[in-house]
């Protein structure tokens, strides 16, 4: 045994014999500190957030959402006027969504309130746990919130997310690779364009023909879930709705079929990178980035790091403006059975919804409140342009009841299409099927809050 | 054992049990721990091995991807780019593949290419070594993510492709698709595993973060705790990066206990670190504690109840053996009580036999046969009333009586042995209000005789014996609570005696009273009849002092007298001091005019026995003519002389009368130290032999020869001595010869074997 060995040894004895002498003490004075525990009747308040990047155009120290979270309860535990809080903010990591809310549910570490993207968020109101918020939604709030974001945090008539900021998705297209191509005009500065789908074939194969070996057109990837928003929206490039109006996928259409041949055609045209089905959203990410990709996806809040390199354009849609996508964020309240905490978890939301200050702390990407958007917007980077372009927004969760089961069905059928494994016809089927089915058995298992 | 001595003797048993088990669950712990320790190494060692395993399995399979694209028909980058896309499709443990060209040019699956100087993968070989895996670090360079990753590598021979040269292939993996195989649970999943390269960040964790923003830092775990024993953070650094083993104790910012072991994963600068939280080791410990406390508890009982099991069989042994010997000695009394009178009753017979004709002599014989025949009876029903009163058969009746007129039968009945004996008796009546009472009126006189007769058997004559009567009437008026103590100057008792003096079969021998006749059954009747009456008899005494009974009844007030005016508290009722004295015959007169003896006419000073010419040994009672003076002279012609000790004054008389009829001188002492004194003054050759009774009062017989054979002179060793008693067992016997006794004569004596060796020593001497 190792001197430490040794030495743990006694230290174990003593603490053992400590122990057995120290517990008579503290069984005598157990009984005292649970009287004089100041902390007992304070409310516990968890509140979760996963990690994610964030900018505030007035607070350069910000670079995560975590910390502006943290703040805001530091804030409301100090200022707030009911019982004592003692509020814990957790974060996790974004692919262990499940883990730090179903996961923990029914225990200490249960969310009260959750933070997160709306896209990962909305399956957890049809575990019944999330609460209807209409109850803290005064007519100010109402009136401040953008109603687009009011409509996806909706659900049957009531309110179960609370918006506060939201990115919206384009596509950007490298202007030095369109000029080498002879594709200069397609090159729009200052505003966010739309091509029709001839014209992004136009181009597609323009830049397969042009581009140097290792470089390549368009981002193309199926190796897994993420980023399969973004190719949920080129399926409605042939004028597909892609939702029916229950929410259901509807791929099996004309236009729907027609938009997967668009990408399987491109395969054999050059358009994505060799093998794209095993790509994954941040080899595109790092094409782009390395010059060596035509086209790819930004956000508003992303396409700072370019700076003038690139253009943006719609996704291809159903009409000449094309089409983009829409990611909100904001929070949940849960009901863990204590009305007492869920109260001041409701309480805590009315802060911030009430305060000025941490509403301007969206003020990085797109607020969602029309007066921070007044305050900041000429400081956000192309605010203009992208709220001119919220009218070309489309849905891409349908409000379907378990996002997160869709996707998982989804990007293999992509992955197989990509292969050449399954035709435009089979893999429009196989999604309508594979991706309903995961819908309706979220729907059949849905529990709204009472 | 004294109190002190054995509280003593049972605190210092007390600590060296707690010195040996606080040395033995020292020990226990330490062993608990050594083993518990040699577990956390040996599970360290395994967890060691196995990601060394799956390192070296990894790096294989990168050789293997190599191997192949050496024999793939592709013709430039680009096909190898596809080619690497297609094999990182295909493995289970690579999101990303790169071929490292010999410019420093890195060609990833993704068929990104990162030129030379935007990374320095390159550079993790340039000492030569074969392979390297690295925790992913943008600062190396930045991938196609920002997962936390692993980053293998390993040395290509040069492999050409079109006009390439690459030397070297990396391939990524995802952090989380590989820990999870690589976190190893242990003791029930309190103990944790985990992996930390040189710069702290985690390899392998329990919570492994997925972005490089997210990863979380061992050192600032360790830094928001706290190291235990003095190590630092430092420390840890550098022994991580010596590739040292080693342990520490720390605890972490929320307050847990850890113990923290630490080992070099071989080939890479990484630690492997098993945390067991302290509790494990103490829930460890924690079963071992209670048996050894469940079985030191069961072995004190089973050692307490041997024990008390022990104490109590030596007690009911050592009671048994006390009853016993009891019994014995009651017996021994018994037999030499009864034998006593048998003895006079024989040897009344035996003169009655030859005196047939001498009608004086009948009369006087036929007295002292009815005495003698008295106290056999007087025996016998001291043994019936105690065996009725055991068996609870004695009722007693309920009779007025007056307690005045009992009080004053009982002193008149006793007013002749106090006055034989010089004894000074003072009534005191300090109040009887109420004398006349219901109650067993022979059976409480009985008890008061028992009592007084007591105080006058143990009092030396000139002592005194005091008898106080009091009285309270009870509240309700119809009941009195009459108090009588007797009090002598006597010799006392022992405590111990005190405490068994109620008992069956006892009897105090107390050399220093005069008198130790009697079967020891009277105060023990005498107990049972106050409690049978409801009352109290308590006795107080001191050795050498004297002794006081107390005799507490509440009786009713005889009906016919409730009505009575109750005499004035204080004033003594009955018989005065005074009228005592003159009631008792002059007893206390005659008592206080000191120094003469009622009815005795013999001097009863020393000086007047020294001043004798011959040395007088005879105090009692002068009715008889035997007990004569012994000369001082040499021994002269006439009768052979016999010394008698015998302190039954009838047997004296009748030894005294066969005796002297035969011719022989007789001298009689009363107890052993007369006989001695006797002996002593004699003439040397002067007695013959002596007859001496064993149980005496003041020296019993045994003791008086060996006294006399102690005495320097020359007959001492040669006179002969038989030993006359009434017990015949043969321990008695034995006892008689070991005192020097040469023969032994059994009572009652049987006259004839007594003149035969009577005579035997006769024709001794002649």
């Amino acid at each position: 045994m190792t001197t430490f060995d040794q030495m743990l040894a006694c230290s174990l004895t003593r603490r053992s014999a400590v122990a057995l002498g120290a517990a008579a003490v503290a069984a005598s004075l157990l009984p005292l500190s649970g009287c004089s525990s100041s902390s007992k009747d304070a409310v516990h308040l968890v509140v979760k957030v996963p990690r994610t990047g964030h900018d505030v155009v007035f607070d350069e120290d910000i670079s995560q959402v975590e910390t502006v979270i943290q703040a805001m309860v530091d804030d409301f535990v100090a200022t707030y006027q009911g019982a004592p809080v003692e509020a814990e903010v957790v974060v996790f990591e974004q692919n262990q969504y499940d883990d730090a809310v179903v996961g923990s549910f029914d225990t200490a570490k249960a969310p009260d309130v959750l933070y997160g993207d709306y896209f990962n968020m909305s399956t957890y109101i049809h575990t019944g746990r999330v609460v209807p918020l209409d109850d803290i939604i005064t007519t100010a709030i109402r009136d401040d919130i953008f109603d687009h974001l009011w409509e996806t945090s909706t659900i049957e008539g009531r309110v179960y997310m609370m918006p506060y900021l939201s990115r919206q998705n384009v596509l950007a297209y490298n202007k030095q690779m369109f000029r080498d191509a002879g594709l200069e005009r397609y090159i729009a500065d200052g505003e966010i364009t739309a091509w029709s789908l001839d014209e992004w074939t136009e181009i597609l194969d323009a830049l397969a023909a042009s581009l140097p070996e290792g470089s390549f057109p368009m981002m193309m990837y199926a190796g897994s879930s993420q980023g399969d928003t973004h190719i949920m929206t080129l399926l409605r490039s042939a004028g597909s709705s892609f939702f029916d109006e229950d929410g259901h996928f509807n791929l099996s259409t004309p236009e729907g079929i027609a938009a997967l041949r668009w990408i399987q055609d491109g395969v054999g045209r050059g358009w994505f990178p060799p093998h794209a089905e095993n790509l994954e959203i941040e080899d595109c990410s790092s094409l782009f980035k390395n010059n060596q990709l035509g086209i790819y996806m930004v956000n508003n809040a992303s396409i700072g790091r370019y700076g003038d390199t690139i253009g943006l354009v719609n996704f291809p849609g159903p009409d000449a403006d094309g089409c983009a996508t829409t990611f909100a964020s904001g929070f949940e309240v849960f009901d863990n059975g204590d009305p007492e905490k869920m109260q001041v978890a409701k309480d805590f939301i009315s802060f911030v919804y009430g305060s000025e200050k941490w509403l301007d702390y969206a003020a990085g990407t797109l607020p969602a409140s029309k007066a921070v958007a007044e305050r900041y917007g000429d400081q956000i980077l192309a605010f203009d342009l992208f709220r001119e372009n919220a009218d070309n927004v489309v849905d891409f969760t349908g409000n379907n009841p378990d996002t997160r089961a869709v996707r998982e069905v989804f990007y293999p059928c992509i992955h197989d299409l990509l292969m050449g494994n399954a035709t435009p016809e089979e893999t429009a089927e196989k999604i309508d099927n594979l991706c309903n089915q995961a819908i309706d058995e979220g729907v059949a298992t849905s529990t709204l809050h009472e | 054992m004294n109190r002190k001595k054995t509280i003593g003797i049972i605190a210092v048993a007390a600590a060296a049990m707690i010195i040996a088990v606080c040395v033995y669950l020292m020990q226990l712990s330490s062993t608990v721990a050594g083993n518990l320790m040699d577990s956390v190494e040996e599970i360290s060692r395994h967890d060691v091995e196995t990601i060394e395993g799956s390192l070296d399995d990894s790096y294989a399979r990168l050789g293997s991807v190599a191997d192949r694209m050496a024999v793939y028909d592709v013709n430039n980058v680009h096909e190898a780019q596809e080619q690497l896309n297609l094999e990182a499709a295909s493995s289970a443990l690579f999101n990303a593949i790169y071929l490292l060209e010999d410019d420093g040019t890195l060609y990833s699956s993704s068929y990104v290419r990162i030129d030379a100087d935007a990374h320095t993968y390159d550079e993790l070989m340039a000492d030569g070594r074969e392979h390297f895996v690295m925790l992913y670090d943008d600062a190396n360079g930045k991938l196609e993510t920002t997962k936390e990753s692993l980053i293998f590598g390993i040395r290509l021979e040069p492999l050409v492709i079109g006009d390439r040269t690459f030397v070297a292939m990396l391939g990524r993996s995802d952090l989380s698709a590989i820990s999870n195989q690589l976190v190893i649970e242990s003791f029930n999943g309190e103990g944790v595993s985990s992996v930390v390269n040189s710069q702290g960040y985690y390899i392998v964790s329990a919570s492994p973060a997925t972005d490089l923003d997210g990863r979380d830092n061992f050192y600032d775990t360790l830094e928001a705790g706290r190291i235990e024993d003095g190590v630092t953070i430092q420390d840890v650094r550098q022994n991580i990066a010596d590739g040292k083993d080693f342990v520490i104790n720390c605890v972490t910012a929320n307050g847990e206990d850890l113990v923290m072991s630490f080992a070099p994963v071989e080939g890479t600068s990484w630690s492997f670190i098993m945390a067991v939280p302290t509790e494990v080791f103490d829930e460890r410990f924690a079963p071992f504690i209670t048996m050894t406390a469940g079985m030191l508890g069961a072995m004190v009982c089973v050692v307490t109840i041997m024990l008390a099991l022990i104490y109590r069989f030596i007690k009911q042994s050592m009671q048994a053996q006390a009853e016993a010997a009891a019994r014995t000695e009651f017996l021994s009394n018994m037999s030499h009580e009864i034998r006593t009178p048998l003895n006079g009753i024989i040897g009344l017979n035996h003169l009655m036999e030859r005196h047939l004709d001498d009608r004086e002599a009948m009369a006087g014989y036929v007295g002292k046969l009815g005495k003698a025949a008295q106290y056999l009876l007087s025996l016998v029903n001291d043994i019936l009333d105690m065996s009725k009163l055991q068996a609870g058969k004695v009722e007693l009746v309920h009779e007025p009586f007056d307690v005045r007129a009992l009080i004053d039968n009982v002193c008149q009945m006793q007013r002749e042995p106090m006055a034989d004996r010089g004894i000074l008796f003072d009534l005191t009546t300090k109040g009887l209000p109420r004398p006349f009472l219901v109650g067993d009126e022979v059976r409480i006189s009985q008890v008061l005789m028992n009592i007084l007769s007591n105080a006058v058997k143990f009092t030396p004559p000139g002592g005194t014996i005091s008898m106080n009567v009091s009285q309270t009437v009870v509240a309700s008026g119809r009941q009195a609570t009459t108090t009588i103590s007797i009090a002598d100057t006597g010799c006392g008792m022992t405590p111990e005696f005190q405490a068994h003096i109620f008992d069956v079969f006892t009897q105090e021998r107390n050399r220093n009273s005069e008198s130790q006749k009697g079967t020891g059954l009277g105060m023990s009747i005498s107990h049972l009849l106050v409690e049978q009456m409801g009352g109290l008899l308590k006795v107080e005494s001191v050795l050498n002092e004297g002794s006081c009974f107390t005799m507490v009844v509440t009786l009713p007030i005889d009906p016919a007298h409730l009505d009575d005016v109750p005499e004035e508290a204080g004033e003594v009722e009955g018989l005065t001091g005074g009228e005592s004295a003159a009631a008792l015959g002059g007893v206390r007169a005659s008592a206080s005019e000191g120094g003469v003896t009622p009815g005795g006419d013999a001097p009863a000073n020393a000086d007047a026995v020294d001043a004798a010419p011959n040395v007088s040994v005879s105090t009692g009672a002068a009715d008889t003519d035997v007990r004569a003076d012994v000369p001082v002279d040499a021994p002269q012609e006439g009768p052979v002389q016999l010394l008698v000790a015998e302190d039954n004054e009838l047997n004296a008389d009748i030894i005294s009368s066969i005796l002297t009829e035969e011719g022989y001188a007789i001298t009689i002492a009363e107890n052993g130290e007369e006989a001695v004194r006797a002996f002593e003054a004699s003439p040397e050759g002067f007695f013959a032999a002596i007859l001496m009774d064993a149980q005496m009062p003041v020296m019993d017989g045994y003791e008086a020869a060996r006294e006399i054979r102690a005495l320097k002179r020359t007959d001492a060793k040669t006179v002969r001595i038989f030993a006359c008693t009434a017990s015949t067992f043969t321990e008695d016997r034995n006892r008689a010869l070991e005192s020097g006794m040469d023969d032994f004569l059994t009572k009652p004596l049987n006259v004839t074997v007594m003149l035969q060796k009577l005579q035997a020593v006769k024709e001794e001497l002649s």
